[in-house]
């Protein structure tokens, strides 16, 4: 087999051979994932798959369609070139498809680690049984997934435009359960050899221990110290409802006309960079551009959004490249949202706070208004009453209910050290540390 | 015996490695997916998936394998890796997999349909999408217009070791559009026929000749618009009235999901969570009032989980999850059957694709028509209110605390529907919620209701289900969020 990144790209320089000469582009996509999965103190599921797609797009003036399959094959191909021709006969022109672009230099970002690619389900088994021995000495039960896994990724045009990439992805997420709690913890790198699993079990099997018997408290306003997963978990949908360029156009993010303004704390900057040393991501976007590093807040003024070609049009901007495969309803994304570290801790914030409450992460966040981004979600996996500087008791877990732009400008400490995580659904990491809110608002409870 | 030369090879290959079970799926899956948003193509999309997934245990333990090259030598090679696997997950393993019985058969299965959705021209499609468009764009205000139609259609082959193949064909076709209104700070959405995507069933294109996509147009346009004047939902306790397809994702959260029985015995710990619907309650506890009759149909014409067979060989079922407010039943898997030494499975195994590994997902979950007259359910409320269409959804992770808000409410005072509410939104405690149910509209309001964006599993995977229901009343439901949340 050859190298990922240079069969990607041969996959997807031969797929353009089958164009006939129309405006085309291809995006093509080949990985392998494995995925021990252990509930109970066993392996529950455990699986590997390979897949290989690639997505096919025809300009024509400003008509365009895609047409995708998982097949290589002459057949297969010439088949979805004449299906895409056919598409774009009946349309009429569209405003929004632009010519495609033609090529620019990108700037690799090395991410792929052969001991992970390689890595076979006995190791990963050895790892998980490490994991649940842990716990099953404790008398507790284990719970997560071990994942490894690489993809590669080429996008081609008629134009000359090819780049590629390729990535390997390790992830150790571990929970614990007592009788009546939970504890939680998870890492990812592009090296499983990196992360420390016996370390996330101890964090695991501590937050455990430590949340039995969790009392019941009022809903209201609290201070909170939300350590980095809890900060992932809103940042995740800042990217998709606040920093996009579509939403900006169209009026209907908190960043809309705030271009300048000072919309949050003076200790809130956020970057979006792919080539950051704790990100993970592509060096281009779905057009084959370069993915810029952007600067989105700085000190709490508003100061970009990312943009595609489309959107960058009717700013009147330019294209940060951070395209989403073309034509795209969700518009540009950021996929490497940054937040600036601070100069504390999550001890130092406990100490500090005279009564609050310590959240480890959030579940089921779900958003309820978009313009001041109001989410709602569940604690989870360790919550605890702070008092006068100290941990004084477990809680049973909350909903909140709060709006993320009034939270940030609320933002009393950030810790030094962040932590990366992994969007749950679809590409995107968060390197963010933990912060300490002066107000936070849970809006019921639950019996857990 | 049915088999094919593949099928045959993997499951003589997991034979002669040792494995005590084995199965193939080989399933090529076509989509369409058009979406026309502010005048423009947003999307022209036509994608063709093919692959297998084969499933063995081996020592008493899974593993399963996956991949999108469709020839034998790859058959033979995942199979393999599929063995390597069970084996590895069997150095961990409490108790060896046990399957539930479950006769082997022998058949084909089609979803019926009456208009082929992939023979109806792009161009009929588009011009039904741009029209509405162009109605939804009237008002400046509007400042997206979304309208899409989405078809799929799959070719399932399951062969098992116990000798079932199954040869099935499956469908769906959906279609909607939403309208979303911006003035200032403020910015309302309004949907038709349902939100994110629409109404989708397994059946043809007459499904979207039948929604009467146009007729609707102008009045979600000027709701949405409304909207953007109409008072906030006050925060109090109140008499609630829901429409069937807000009802049908409270029923997807709040019963479906609970119920599923791996979640309950701690398979999905780690990621979507557990549930409260423990063993000890099956048979005996009030999961809601009398009139809450719930239940389970893999048979229904036109379910998007109704099929001939599940990804475990398993026959299509009926069977009740709640029966006169009591919690009588679950959702299984041969697996999770076993373990529990039952009888048989409820056959709710189901994986999103040949990439993925079967698992158990919510069927198509139904509450009972009543026998109420809607507009009699209205007019016994004098202070209450009423919500329509789902904007937003969370609960917690064993479904307990839930909450919901919806695009559209509207006060009911006097037994009458009066003001616009934006921003709807209730949240309650699942069996005093159900419980606190007093009425149900009858069989001429019961919607069978589509969805396509239920998540689980990791790696995560996407299953679609129906969940019929008709408006039904809710007393003493808290409404509203706190002023500090904003």
């Amino acid at each position: 087999m050859l190298e990922p990144s240079l069969e990607i790209e041969q996959i997807a320089r031969n797929a353009l051979r089958y164009s006939n000469g129309a405006d085309a582009e291809v995006i093509a996509t080949m990985s392998e994932n494995a995925v021990t999965r252990f509930a109970e103190n066993a392996i529950s599921q455990n699986v590997s798959r390979q897949g290989l797609a690639i997505t096919i797009r025809i300009v024509k003036g400003k008509c365009t369609a895609r047409v995708s399959t998982s097949s290589t094959d002459a057949a297969s191909l010439k088949h979805a070139f004449a299906k895409a021709s056919t598409l774009v006969a009946f349309q009429k022109e569209s405003a929004d498809i632009l010519p495609l672009p033609n090529p620019r230099p990108v700037q690799p970002i090395p991410a792929y680690e052969s001991s992970t690619a390689e890595l076979r389900a006995e190791a990963r088994a050895a790892a998980v049984l490490k994991a649940i021995s842990k716990c099953k000495k404790a008398g507790l039960r284990a719970a997560g997934i071990c994942s490894t896994g690489w993809g590669a990724l080429a996008v081609a045009n008629t134009k000359g435009l090819l780049v590629s990439h390729k990535d390997t992805t390790g992830t150790f997420s571990v929970s614990v359960q007592t009788g009546d709690s939970s504890g939680w913890a998870e890492a990812s790198h592009r090296d499983f050899g990196e992360i420390n699993v016996d370390k996330l079990v101890a964090v695991a099997l501590e937050k455990a221990e430590a949340s039995r018997n969790a009392r019941s408290i009022e809903p209201g306003l609290y201070t909170v110290v939300l350590e980095p997963a809890a900060v992932a978990e809103l940042f995740q949908f800042m990217g998709w409802f606040g920093f996009g360029g579509l939403g900006f156009v169209e009026d209907r993010t908190f960043m809309a006309g705030r271009l300048g303004q000072q919309i949050f704390g003076e200790n809130i900057t956020v970057h979006d960079d792919a080539f950051h040393p704790l990100q993970r991501g592509l060096p281009f976007d779905f057009e084959g551009l370069p993915r810029q590093p952007i600067a989105l807040i700085e000190k709490g003024v508003a100061k970009a959004v990312v943009h595609d070609r489309v959107t960058a049009q009717r700013a009147h901007a330019e294209t940060t490249g951070h395209a989403l495969p073309q034509p795209s309803v969700e518009g540009p994304m950021p996929l490497n949202l940054i937040l600036a570290s601070g100069d504390s801790s999550v001890e130092e914030m406990i100490a500090s706070t005279e009564r609050g409450i310590l959240i480890t992460r959030f579940h089921y966040t779900n958003l309820v208004e978009p313009m001041k981004l109001v989410l709602t979600g569940m604690t989870r996996d360790g919550t605890f009453l702070i008092e006068k500087g100290k941990v004084t008791s477990p809680l049973k877990n909350l909903r909140f209910t709060q709006s993320v732009v009034e939270a940030l400008n609320e933002v009393d400490l950030i810790s030094r050290e962040p932590e990366t995580m992994l969007a749950d659904w679809g590409p995107g990491a968060y390197t963010v540390p933990a912060l300490k809110i002066r107000r936070f608002n849970f809006s019921s409870t639950t019996e857990f | 015996m049915k088999s094919n030369s593949l099928t045959s090879s993997a499951l003589s290959e997991a034979k002669r490695l040792g494995a005590t079970y084995a199965d193939i799926r080989l399933i090529t899956k076509e989509r369409e997916n058009i979406i026309v948003r502010n005048g423009s193509i947003a999307n022209m999309d036509s994608s063709t998936s093919e692959g297998f997934g084969v499933r063995v245990i081996c020592r008493g333990a899974w593993g399963f394998a996956a991949s999108s090259r469709v020839e034998e030598s790859e058959v033979r090679r995942v199979t393999a890796l599929a063995v390597e696997i069970a084996l590895a997950s069997s150095m961990a393993k409490e108790r060896d997999v046990v399957l539930s019985p479950e006769p082997p058969a022998q058949e084909t299965w089609l979803a019926p349909s009456v208009e082929d959705p992939f023979q109806v021209p792009v161009s009929e499609k588009l011009e039904l999408l741009f029209a509405v468009d162009e109605v939804l764009r009237k008002s400046p205000r509007i400042r997206v217009a979304e309208s899409g139609m989405r078809f799929d259609r799959e070719h399932r082959i399951l062969a098992t070791s116990e000798g079932t193949f199954a040869d099935q064909r499956l469908l769906l076709s959906g279609a909607g559009y939403s309208a979303t209104a911006v003035e200032g700070s403020e910015v309302q959405i309004r949907s038709y026929p349902n939100s994110f995507g629409g109404q989708y069933m397994a059946l043809g294109y007459e499904l979207v000749r039948s929604l009467h996509l146009l007729r609707e147009a102008e009045r979600v346009r000027e709701e949405a618009v409304a909207l953007l004047s109409a008072k906030s939902c006050p925060r109090k306790r109140t008499t609630l009235i829901l429409d069937g397809s807000q009802l049908a994702l409270q029923i997807h959260e709040s019963v479906g999901h609970p119920t599923e029985l791996d979640r309950v015995l701690g398979m999905e710990a780690n990621f979507a969570g557990t549930s409260f619907a423990t063993l000890e309650k099956e048979g005996k506890f009030r999961y809601g009032a009398d009139i809450v009759n719930l239940y389970c149909d893999s048979t229904i014409p036109g379910g998007l989980a109704t099929f001939g067979f599940d990804d475990d060989g398993v026959r299509a079922q009926r069977w009740y999850i709640v029966k006169n407010g009591i919690f009588v039943g679950y959702q299984t898997s041969r697996e999770i059957a076993g373990l529990l030494g039952r009888s048989r499975s409820t056959g709710n195994c189901r994986a999103e694709d040949w990439s993925h590994i079967p698992i158990i997902r919510n069927g198509n979950l139904s509450l009972e028509p009543g026998d109420r007259d809607l507009n009699d359910m209205i007019a016994e409320v004098d202070d209450g209110i009423y919500m329509e269409t789902n904007k937003s959804w969370s609960i917690d992770q064993k479904r307990l605390n839930f909450q919901f808000t919806c695009e559209l409410g509207r006060e009911i005072r006097g037994g009458k529907l009066q003001d616009l509410v934006k921003n709807p939104t209730y949240q309650s405690m699942t069996p005093e919620f159900w419980g606190s149910c007093d009425a149900i509209a009858g069989p001429a309001w019961w919607t069978l209701w589509g969805v396509v964006n239920c998540g689980k599993g990791q790696p995560g995977q996407v299953a679609a289900m129906s969940h019929g229901a008709s408006p039904a009343r809710f007393r003493d439901i808290r409404i509203g969020i706190p002023d500090e949340a904003s």
